[in-house]
């Protein structure tokens, strides 16, 4: 068989093995033919990317659909949802966040103080181990200054036992390691928290910290197990997502990330008690729409990129302005997409919003959010921007 | 938001066009989405004429919708393309007339700057010289990927007819792109010099 039907075969994917071998001989020792093949991969080339036949125009499209008694829904879907059917995403992934974060923060935060976490390890002492009272006591007690710097939050969390034998209060200490008190107490001691507090604030000036103190050695007595952690509320986290409306026309229709696009989680430091930096991943989606021209037709071009964002944020928070559980707050934030390295960067100039925190410890943020894209196609900058609503729940520790 | 018709086969979306009820708009749409480009480049490349290409695509798709029936109609994609060919050869009695080969190498004078987007406007512009029976297999193969079973249903050829046809196509547009494929060489040879 002729070489150039060779050729033809093969890139028509017409080929046997035998004439694939045969093809590939005569190529290897003839220049000639394998300017031939390049030829007609070239050509072939030029046929895939003839766009202008590809590509049925607008008002085509829009005609046939209108003949037919259709919506015109055919070049671009715009289907009217009512609010929830837009928002679902984003509502959906917020209630799901802050249901997690409640669960979490519910399981491992102790957000009212009340420890049990002992129950476990004191089960051999006593089969009758009553959580006494749980409180949580902020110690920064200077409101002048609260603007200035981060409060410092210390939770106590202790246990009343009663042990039988001296010598079961050893194998207290030893058995609880985050023990830092052990006190002796009586059960009138208990009688009201305030007693109880000033004996422990004694305590503590006494001993300082890692003193267990057990004296005296009764062969029946009371123990009071004292364990505290120390939170200043300088971290926080936060799980959100957000629905979104693009600011200059069109409709957002993700192809990647359409169960969870627009979701978001953020980690942020508290450097005053006013101003928080932080960093957010978020994926999200976006839609441009732009000109360009190809063999020499104009062709408007629409395309919903999808990102991985990682941003660097910055936090104001007036505690001045604070309003009982709700604090206002602005934030602004810029980033770049990490699965696509160079392609653009994505500035946040501003989200306005208000934090709500019911909860000791738990929050959520709710804010309108402001969001530009640039974006490189190639050798041109684009510029795309949407804004939307963003909801996140979240916890400090 | 997904689109449940796409996991109907062609079959299927036809079956339920052909109903005419209220999900037929949506079943319309997604073949429509499936071959509306395939189509387009057929009568775009084959009419020639590009507003009336737009209008044989127009009246193709909808012709379909109008006479579409599962159980006649096995190869969507074939009988779209089959109603592309009447509705071209019903309302294209005068036809365009095509141009000789004599008259290339003053059609390829026209290129002075030679790069790799006129080399491709060039094979696009080559493909309207060849005549009306090669231009229509080479598009309906390269362009809209119909397979030869297909094409030969269509031209009422042999499938053998059908590759020969296609093979001597591709020659033909060979010959047209020869002498300007070597001037191109030959510049971009001294280019890299």
């Amino acid at each position: 068989m002729e070489t150039d039907r060779l050729i033809h075969d093969y890139i028509d994917g017409n080929i046997s093995e035998g004439q694939e071998d045969e093809l590939f001989n005569n190529l290897a020792e003839d220049s000639s033919l394998r300017a031939d093949f390049k030829q007609q991969l070239k050509m072939t080339s030029a046929v895939h990317k003839d766009l202008t036949a590809y590509t049925p125009r607008a008002e085509s499209t829009l005609n046939i659909f209108d003949k037919l008694g259709f919506a015109g829904a055919a070049v671009a879907p715009v289907v009217q949802k009512g609010f929830f059917a837009r928002n679902s995403s984003a509502i959906i992934s917020s209630v799901t966040s802050a249901a997690a974060a409640v669960v979490l923060t519910l399981l491992f935060l102790d957000p009212w103080g009340n420890s049990v976490h002992l129950d476990g390890q004191m089960n051999k002492f006593t089969n009758n181990v009553p959580w006494v009272k749980s409180n949580a006591i902020n110690n920064n007690s200077n409101n002048s200054n609260i603007a200035q710097s981060v409060p410092e939050k210390i939770v106590y969390k202790y246990k009343y036992v009663y042990v039988n034998e001296n010598s079961q209060v050893g194998e207290l200490a030893s058995s609880v390691p985050e023990t830092k008190y052990i006190y002796e107490v009586s059960k009138s001691d208990l009688a009201t928290n305030e007693m109880l507090m000033s004996r422990l604030a004694n305590e503590k000036s006494n001993y300082g910290s890692l003193q267990p103190n057990l004296s005296p050695a009764n062969s029946a007595c009371d123990y009071f197990v004292d364990t505290y952690t120390i939170k200043d509320g300088r971290f926080s986290v936060e799980f959100g997502g957000a629905g979104y409306y693009v600011v200059n026309g069109g409709t957002m229709n993700p192809s990647q990330y359409q169960a969870m696009n627009n979701m978001n989680i953020a980690a942020y430091y508290k450097v005053t008690g006013d101003l928080a930096v932080g960093m957010d991943y978020r994926r999200e989606n976006y839609y441009e729409k732009f000109q360009g021209t190809e063999l020499s037709s104009t062709y408007q071009y629409e395309q919903n990129p999808n990102f991985q964002v990682v941003s660097l944020s910055a936090r104001y928070e007036p505690k001045s302005l604070q309003f009982g559980m709700i604090t206002p707050l602005v934030e602004a934030s810029a980033g770049i997409p990490i699965n696509h390295i160079g392609a653009g960067y994505v500035i946040r100039p501003i989200m306005a919003g208000i934090e709500i925190k019911p909860f000791k410890d738990f929050k959520f943020v709710a804010g309108i959010d402001y969001s530009i894209l640039y974006y490189k196609q190639q050798t041109n900058y684009f510029t795309t921007n949407k804004f939307g609503v963003q909801l996140r729940a979240g916890w400090e520790f | 938001m997904k689109n449940r018709y796409k996991k109907y086969d062609d079959l299927e979306l036809a079956g339920i066009i052909s109903q005419k009820n209220g999900e037929s708009e949506l079943a319309f749409k997604e073949l429509y989405d499936r071959y509306s480009a395939v189509v387009h480049a057929y009568c775009y490349r084959v009419v020639g004429d590009y507003d009336q290409a737009e209008d044989v695509f127009q009246e193709t798709f909808i012709k379909f919708y109008q006479y579409v029936d599962n159980r006649d109609n096995a190869n969507v994609k074939a009988y779209l393309f089959k109603i592309a060919r009447n509705v071209h050869y019903n309302t294209m009695r005068n036809k365009k007339p095509t141009i000789d080969l004599e008259n290339v190498e003053n059609f390829i004078q026209d290129y002075v700057s030679y790069d790799q987007q006129e080399m491709n406007e060039l094979v696009l512009k080559s493909i309207n010289l060849l005549n009306d029976e090669y231009k229509e297999i080479f598009v309906m193969r390269e362009y809209s990927d119909l397979s030869y079973r297909d094409i030969s249903e269509l031209l009422q050829i042999s499938e053998d007819n059908a590759k020969t046809r296609f093979f001597r196509a591709k020659q033909k547009l060979m010959t047209i792109l020869k002498p300007y494929m070597q001037e191109y060489k030959t510049i971009s040879l001294k280019e890299r010099r």
